[in-house]
């Protein structure tokens, strides 16, 4: 395995290294927005153009730009943001905390929800209890994140003019109450509405599992039902439940957008919003390199966690 | 998001603001002071002019009972509708302007709706001839932070201050302070004399030396570094800029040595980040804001049964112009066919759709001026609708209906596209044109197709809010900021009138030169067609008292806002 993990590894420069050539050129084609009209105006004489230009690096041939910064990444220097001049890596580290408390919280929740859910379903096939479990997840995977967040806000503050906390983000360690006033309310929605599709998932590998040989023979040997969903069905329906994990972590580097623009909360997703729209060269080539690095390597861990999940896979 | 140009400026102040749409930029009750918004220049719907603002309107404090004893050292909840790049000042114009009515204090202000130049630092100013002024200071003192460490406020400052200020690209919009101020001679303490390149009547104006932006009072070690900026603002101004959250959440507290005595009123002002309108109105309703701009008449009924009498709304006219522009040259060179365009645009149809019937016929731009216009003559002229009219002038031209025009506006924003989907289909359904629509992205629009006049027939927009007239004369001319104007309009005539109302000094001639022009350029159908002026609203609780209103910018100065939950 620990060969195979290496091998993996050793893609990651080379797809890094395409991706940073990908999105770097890329922000520079012809018809992209071309970053200094983010600080002209009608009265902007060429030489004043001229000076931003040369001030945010762009007045160089593409080719030196791009060893330029490549140069300053594998040196550590991340760069200046154009909108603000502040160095970059300090304004990701700011926010990183938000965006792993927000995605630890949401996963965790959809995880907890999805699986138990699932679970109670699979045992209770075609009782009430999972005709409504079943509805509730259709439900919870028909309504957008948007509309859901949006509830949580506007029906509290018709009915009793109350509104959940926003705005801001204050540190766990700082002030653990108010940090969750702020962070709960919303991601346990998230994770109820996200464990939809774990809790169908779940239960459709579960009631696979439990046609199986090996549970009728677990049933037969005497053990107790919780055992026998625990220890054999559930263990045996990892594989496909964790891969889905997976894809809900790494869409969360980014996918907490809409958790933070609602809750005004400034985080990466919101960082990486702005300053797309603004051409914020440095900050965007970072990001997408920063979410390559995630993903690649979040895959790898799935990949390996099935090896340790089912003995039967073996890499080599 | 935020780009810093002169347009995205304006939209991204409207999301500091906490507005949602181009309707909600004035009603950000947030306005710092919460003393009203910054496009609440009008007289609330009642008056009978029908652009803009009534010369004179009173400064309107909020209803007090008689003998009420004002309550101090409370806290002002405000929102946030933005994060900022940086805190710097330089650094945008969202930021400049948030702390430009807060923490820094300036020499004066010119009010657009008396256009009476009134003193702040300065004690007196006095103009010797057209290119030379003396601005004599008042005794004032920095914040007791470093590096000024709460020290006099010096004329060196003021030159550092505005010197410095003018060589800062992302703020300085107005071509006034790189082309017209030459320099600051300080011969004392408490002396500044100001050094003209060339006569401008309209130094003294809002967006020029009076600008809340760039004329704010820096102290002199910090203006030879501004990056200072990046991490902590030292002002004179009423307010000490305590803290923030990655550019959100800003908290304030009072100047204890504001140069005006026992005030301000506030102890504090925090902001609170909400950059969703929905977020907003419930923050609003829950009280952790006390302020809060409405989109449209809808949230504000709605609003306003939920809430009752416990809250103040203020309705008042937004002081942009939505915009027809056509070119003023090719198909369009013809001014019949620009006259065709002017009666064939339906504007109380367009007040019913796009503003949900609360809004105006727009007059001149702009609309600063509208008070020469009575509602009667407004709507004879720059707001009359004559279909049959219209076609008979297009039938008398060459103008080739056959063709396919286009109307380029602003994406994303709903009311953009609103706006434009009205105009295409008043004028496919009143002129027969065929008419295509072609959203495009922001920074796209500005510089090429509007900047760069890369459109071959309209162009859509509401015009800028906050800027005193001398920008909008300015689309007469033949250039506009060194660039070819962007309608391609080319008189001799009005460019001669434009440039001649820059110096004259006398206001009141200079006001009627305006006028006159303005009339002279509607006679000549330039391509600017004014439409309509929409009603802007914003909601504050009763509980906040002394807040000035109907005084656009002006009311954000205002050190006499207080809060009283008894």
């Amino acid at each position: 395995m620990r060969q195979y993990a290496l091998r993996r590894l050793a893609y990651v420069p080379l797809i890094v290294a395409v991706v940073s050539v990908l999105t770097f050129f890329t922000l520079r084609l012809p018809f992209a927005t071309d970053p200094v009209l983010q600080y002209t105006n009608q009265n902007t004489t060429q030489e004043q153009e001229d000076a931003i230009r040369a001030e945010l690096g762009l007045d160089k041939p593409v080719l030196q730009q791009f060893a330029i910064w490549i140069g300053d990444v594998l040196q550590g220097n991340l760069g200046e943001t154009f909108r603000s001049g502040q160095p970059v890596w300090p304004e990701i580290q700011r926010r990183w905390p938000v965006n792993f408390e927000i995605l630890l919280l949401s996963v965790g929740f959809s995880t907890v929800f999805g699986v138990a859910f699932g679970v109670i379903t699979a045992v209770k096939q075609n009782s009430p209890t999972d005709y409504g479990f079943r509805i509730f997840a259709v439900f919870g995977q028909s309504i957008p994140d948007f509309f859901l967040l949006i509830l949580l806000i506007v029906l509290p503050s018709i009915w009793w003019n109350y509104s959940p906390p926003v705005g801001g983000h204050v540190p766990f360690f700082k002030d653990p109450y108010d940090n969750l006033r702020l962070y709960l309310p919303p991601t346990l929605l998230l994770g109820v509405g996200g464990a939809a599709g774990m809790m169908r998932l779940t239960r459709s590998t579960l009631l696979e599992v439990f046609r199986q040989d090996y549970m009728r023979t677990a049933r037969a040997k005497g053990l107790s039902g919780r055992q026998v969903v625990v220890a054999h069905g559930l263990r045996n329906s990892l594989i496909p439940i964790v891969t889905l994990l997976g894809g809900h972590v790494t869409a969360l580097f980014f996918g907490s957008l809409i958790l933070e623009q609602v809750f005004s909360i400034n985080g990466l997703g919101q960082f990486f919003l702005v300053s797309a729209s603004t051409s914020d060269f440095p900050v965007v080539q970072f990001l997408v390199l920063y979410s390559a690095v995630a993903i690649m390597t979040m895959n790898l861990l799935i990949d390996l966690s099935y090896a340790v999940i089912d003995p039967r896979v073996k890499y080599r | 998001m935020e780009r810093e140009n002169y347009w995205t400026r304006r939209i991204e102040r409207r999301r500091l603001l906490g507005g949602a749409g181009t309707v909600a930029l004035g009603a950000s009750a947030w306005a710092l002071a919460g003393c009203g918004d910054d496009s609440d220049d009008g007289d609330g719907g009642a008056g009978d002019t029908n652009a803009g603002v009534n010369p004179g309107t009173q400064t309107a404090a909020t209803p007090t009972t008689a003998g009420e004893v004002i309550k101090k050292d409370g806290t002002y909840n405000a929102r946030q509708g933005a994060i900022l790049a940086s805190i710097n000042p330089y650094s945008g114009l969202d930021s400049g302007l948030l702390w430009g009515f807060t923490i820094f204090d300036h020499l004066w202000y010119t009010p657009l709706d008396t256009g009476i130049r009134e003193n702040f630092l300065a004690s007196s100013i006095e103009q010797q001839d057209p290119t030379h002024f003396t601005v004599k200071l008042q005794d004032s003192v920095f914040h007791d932070k470093a590096p000024a460490n709460g020290r006099a406020v010096k004329a060196s400052d003021v030159k550092a201050s505005l010197e410095g200020a003018a060589k800062q690209t992302k703020i300085s919009a107005s071509s006034w302070w790189t082309q017209v101020l030459d320099r600051i001679d300080t011969p004392d303490e408490k002396t500044c004399n100001f050094v003209l390149k060339k006569v401008d009547a309209w130094t003294f104006s809002s967006t020029n030396g009076g600008s809340p932006l760039a004329g704010s009072i820096i102290p002199e070690e910090i203006a030879k570094d501004p990056t200072f900026m990046d991490r902590d603002l030292v002002g004179s101004g009423r307010f000490q800029f305590v803290s923030h959250e990655n550019g959100a959440n800003f908290k304030l507290k009072r100047n204890e040595t504001w140069r005006v005595k026992g005030e301000p009123y506030l102890a504090n002002q925090h902001y609170k980040l909400i950059q969703e309108q929905a977020a907003a109105l419930a923050a609003f309703s829950a009280k952790q804001i006390d302020g809060v701009g409405l989109t449209n008449k809808l949230e504000r009924e709605q609003l306003e049964k939920q809430l009752g009498k416990d809250i103040v709304v203020d309705s008042v006219d937004s002081r942009a112009v939505w915009l027809v522009q056509t070119r003023a040259d090719g198909a369009f060179a013809d001014e019949r066919v620009r006259r065709a365009i002017y009666l064939a645009l339906d504007r109380k149809e367009m007040i019913t759709l796009l503003a949900l019937g609360e809004g105006k016929l727009s007059g001149a731009v702009p609309p600063a001026f509208g008070e020469a216009n009575t509602a009667a003559e407004v709507e004879a002229t720059w707001g009359k609708t004559d279909v049959a009219e219209a076609k008979r002038l297009l039938a008398a031209t060459t103008f080739d209906i056959s063709k396919e025009y286009s109307i380029k506006y602003i994406v994303p924003g709903d009311t953009y596209q609103q706006f434009a989907q009205i105009v295409k289909s008043q004028l496919e359904k009143n002129l027969g044109l065929k008419i295509k629509l072609i959203g495009e992205d922001f920074g796209k629009w500005l510089s090429q197709s509007l900047y760069g006049s890369d459109y071959d027939s309209f162009i859509t927009y509401p015009t800028l809010e906050y800027d005193d007239p001398s920008s909008y004369i300015g689309g007469y001319a033949k250039t506009i900021g060194g660039r070819p104007n962007w309608a391609a309009l080319v008189d001799d005539e009005l460019d001669g009138l434009v440039q001649k109302q820059k110096e004259i000094l006398d206001d009141k001639e200079r006001r009627t030169a305006v006028q006159n022009l303005q009339k002279r350029a509607f006679e000549k159908a330039v391509p600017y067609i004014p439409t309509i002026i929409r009603v802007t609203n914003a909601a504050t609780w009763s509980y906040v008292k002394g807040r000035v209103v109907g005084r656009g910018s002006y009311g954000l100065f205002n050190g006499k806002l207080y809060v009283d939950k008894g």
